[in-house]
C-alpha cells in the first residue's frame, strides 16, 4: 500500500524537472560565469541532498541523552582545574633552555619544539560548557584484507560490502611499509575505509545496535579497555557479523569473500570514561574488568 | 520506658553496653542526640532532597509541517541524483523476488502518472485526486510476511486525558508531581529531608520511596543535584519548630523506566504524570519560576 506522502513523493517528482542536474564543462561556461555553481545547488555536480528525515538517534541525543551526559560529566571547578592542569603538564617542553624562549630575542618567532622521547601528548580540553558535552562526530569503518596480497579483486567484497553498510563509497588503503614474510610491499591495496558523519552515521549506529549487535554470537560487549585515552573507542568485528547487517543479508550471495571489519567511534569526549558513558547511553554494552586492583580501577581521567 | 527505649538507640549507635553505668560524658552525648534531631541543617535551614523524576520521550518527535515539506522536496531531489538501482545485484535474474520487484515498479510508474490524470478530473486538485484512489494493495504483503500493525501515536490516555498514565504524550517528557495533604503549595515533586548519615542520593532514593512507595524501577543520573530551591517557612510553622527558617531544597535527576505510583494517603494523596506547560497549571507560580529551567521542552 502507497501512503499518502509516498504518494505525493513520486507526483511531485515530475514538478521539479529543473532540479535534474544538468552537466558542467568548463569550455560550456559563458564568459560571465566564471566558476561552478555552488555545491549545495542541484545543478552543481557535486551536489549532495540533505537530510531526508529526522533520525532517531539524534533526536534521542538531543533530547535526553545530551543531558544526563551534561549531569554525569560536571566537574566541579577544583577537580576541572586540576585535569587541565594535568593535560598542559605533560605539553612543557623537558629541555630547560626552551623555558628562557620568551627572554631570548632570536627564538621568538620559531615554532615550540617537540618535547625528547616518543612521549605521547593528549589535547588540552576547554573549559566545561554546554557546548562542551561529549557528542558522536563520525564513525570510521575499516576493513583489512589480506587475501589482496595475491589477487585484487577480492578488494572489491569489502569496498561493496562497506558501501552497503554505510551508504558511502569507500577508499582505498594503501599498506605503509612492507613486510616480507606476509609477501608484502610498499604502496600495495590492502583494505578499504569510509568515514561517515551525520545522517549516514546515526543510521548505521541505529542498525548496529538494533540489529547487528543483539544477534552477534558470543559477544558481550566492547572491551572496557578500548579507548586512545582521548575519547575515541574503537570495536572489532567478525566476519560472522556483515551477514547480520540487513543490507547484506537480502543478497549475501553477492559477496564472494566475508571479511571481518573494525569500527572507530569519533567522540568529542577528552577522556574515554566519557567517551564510553556517550556511547553506553547509545545502549552500545561494555564488558565489565574481570581483574580488580591497580589495572582493574576505573580511571575517570 | 522512654529511657529503655533511648538506651537502646544509644546501645545500637555507640555500642556501649546496655548495663554499664553511663559515664558524665556520655550522658552529655544522650543529651545533645536529644536537642538535635536527625536532619541536616545549614544556618537554619533544612537541607531537602527533592526528586524531578521523569519519563522520558517513548515516540519520535511530529515534524513541523515545513520540516515535513522539506524531508519530501530532499527526499525528491536524492531520488533525482541517486545512482540507478542496480537490480542485477540485489535481485537474481528470474527468480520470484526480482519478478514482484518489477510488478512493484510498474505499479508504481502507472500510479504516478495517474496523477496528471485525465480531462475529467482537471478542475480537482493534485492532493483530492490522490487521496480518491487511496487502496489498499494486499498483493504488496505476501503470504510469508507477517503484517505488521503499526501502534497509535495518540494512544487511549491521550484521549482521555489521563493524567496519571505513563502511557499519554509519548513525544513529550512527563515530570511526576505529587499532591501533598495541605490546602496551599500543594502540588511539588516529591522531596524529604536529608539525614546526616547519608547523602543527597541516598536520600532521595528513601525519599521517594516513602512517599511514592517501591513499585518503580527508577534510575538516579549520577550524584549531583540539577537545581537548588531555598524558600521560608510561613510565620505560623516557625512560631513551633525554632531550630528551621525554611528549607534547602537540591532536585536530583531520575528517570523511570517501569512501574507506578502508589498513593498511601499518608504523605501524599493524589499525583500526576505532567508536561512542563502542563505542570504551570497545577504548581504554584512561584515554585515553577524557580524549577522550569531545570526541566526539558521535549
Amino acid at each position: 500500500m502507497l501512503t499518502r506522502s509516498k504518494k505525493l513523493f513520486l507526483y511531485n517528482r515530475y514538478q521539479f524537472l529543473s532540479a535534474v542536474p544538468r552537466i558542467f564543462n568548463k569550455t560550456s561556461l559563458h564568459t560571465y560565469q566564471k566558476s561552478l555553481p555552488p555545491a549545495n545547488l542541484p545543478d552543481s555536480p557535486s551536489f549532495y541532498p540533505g537530510r531526508t528525515s529526522i533520525l532517531r538517534m539524534e533526536d534521542f541525543y538531543h533530547s535526553t541523552l545530551s543531558t544526563d551526559l551534561m549531569i554525569l560529566s560536571y566537574k566541579d571547578p577544583e577537580s576541572e582545574q586540576k585535569f587541565i592542569e594535568k593535560r598542559q603538564k605533560e605539553h612543557l617542553p623537558i629541555k630547560k633552555s626552551v623555558l628562557t624562549r620568551d627572554i631570548n630575542p632570536f627564538a621568538i618567532n620559531r615554532p615550540p619544539p617537540k618535547p625528547r622521547g616518543n612521549k605521547k601528548r593528549l589535547p588540552v580540553p576547554p573549559k566545561q560548557s554546554p557546548k562542551t558535552i561529549p557528542k558522536l562526530l563520525k564513525i570510521d569503518v575499516h576493513c583489512m584484507i589480506k587475501e589482496a596480497i595475491h589477487s585484487k579483486q577480492h578488494l572489491l567484497s569489502g569496498i561493496m560490502a562497506l558501501q552497503c553498510i554505510t551508504s558511502e563509497r569507500p577508499t582505498v588503503v594503501y599498506s605503509k611499509t612492507g613486510v616480507a614474510q606476509w609477501k608484502l610491499r610498499k604502496d600495495m591495496p590492502i583494505g578499504c575505509k569510509v568515514s561517515i558523519s551525520g545522517p549516514p552515521m546515526y543510521t548505521f549506529l541505529d542498525k548496529l545496535v538494533e540489529i547487528v549487535l543483539p544477534r552477534m554470537k558470543e559477544w558481550h560487549g566492547i572491551p572496557i579497555t578500548s579507548g586512545d585515552q582521548n575519547g575515541n573507542i574503537a570495536m572489532g568485528f567478525p566476519a560472522s557479523a556483515l551477514s547480520l547487517f540487513p543490507d547484506i543479508e537480502g543478497n549475501y550471495d553477492m559477496f564472494p569473500l566475508m571479511t571481518g571489519f573494525d569500527v572507530i567511534f569519533n567522540t568529542t569526549a577528552y577522556t574515554d570514561y566519557e567517551g564510553r558513558m556517550l556511547l553506553s547511553g547509545f545502549q552500545i554494552p561494555f564488558t565489565p574488568r574481570k581483574k580488580m586492583g591497580r589495572k582493574g580501577r576505573i580511571n575517570r581521567n | 520506658m522512654f529511657l529503655q527505649k533511648l538506651r537502646y538507640r544509644i546501645f545500637k549507635q555507640n555500642k556501649i553496653s546496655f548495663f554499664s553505668s553511663i559515664s558524665q560524658k556520655s550522658q552529655s552525648d544522650i543529651l545533645n542526640l536529644l536537642k538535635s534531631d536527625k536532619n541536616e541543617v545549614h544556618e537554619g535551614y533544612r537541607i531537602v532532597a527533592g526528586i524531578v523524576l521523569s519519563r522520558t520521550p517513548i515516540i519520535l518527535r511530529d515534524p513541523h509541517p515545513f520540516e515535513r515539506e522539506y524531508y519530501l522536496y530532499q527526499q525528491r531531489l536524492e531520488h533525482i541524483h541517486a545512482p540507478p538501482f542496480p537490480v542485477d545485484f540485489y535481485f537474481k535474474k528470474g527468480s520470484v523476488a526480482e519478478k514482484k520487484w518489477r510488478e512493484k515498479k510498474e505499479r508504481e510508474k502507472a500510479e504516478a502518472l495517474l496523477a496528471f490524470g485525465s480531462r475529467k478530473t482537471k478542475n480537482k486538485t493534485s492532493f483530492e485526486k490522490i487521496d480518491e484512489e487511496e487502496t489498499i494493495d494486499s498483493s504488496d504483503v505476501s503470504s510469508d510476511e507477517e503484517e505488521i500493525k503499526i501502534a497509535n501515536r495518540i494512544t487511549s490516555a491521550d484521549l482521555i486525558n489521563d493524567v496519571k498514565s505513563l502511557d499519554r504524550a509519548l513525544q513529550r517528557t512527563l515530570y511526576l508531581i505529587v499532591k501533598k495533604p495541605r490546602e496551599t503549595h500543594s502540588w511539588q515533586f516529591p522531596q524529604g529531608g536529608v539525614e546526616k548519615t547519608e547523602t543527597l542520593v541516598q536520600a532521595a532514593n528513601r525519599e521517594l520511596e516513602e512517599e511514592c512507595g517501591n513499585c518503580m524501577d527508577v534510575w538516579f543520573v549520577g550524584r549531583r543535584p540539577i537545581g537548588y530551591y531555598k524558600y521560608d517557612y510561613p510565620k505560623c510553622f516557625v512560631k513551633e519548630n525554632i531550630e528551621y527558617k525554611g528549607a534547602k531544597v537540591f532536585f536530583m535527576a531520575a528517570h523511570i523506566f517501569a512501574g507506578q505510583v502508589k498513593v498511601d494517603n499518608k504523605e501524599i494523596i493524589d499525583f500526576a504524570w505532567v508536561t512542563k506547560q502542563e505542570m504551570k497549571n497545577y504548581v504554584h507560580t512561584e515554585y515553577y519560576e524557580a524549577v522550569k529551567d531545570m526541566l526539558s521542552e521535549h
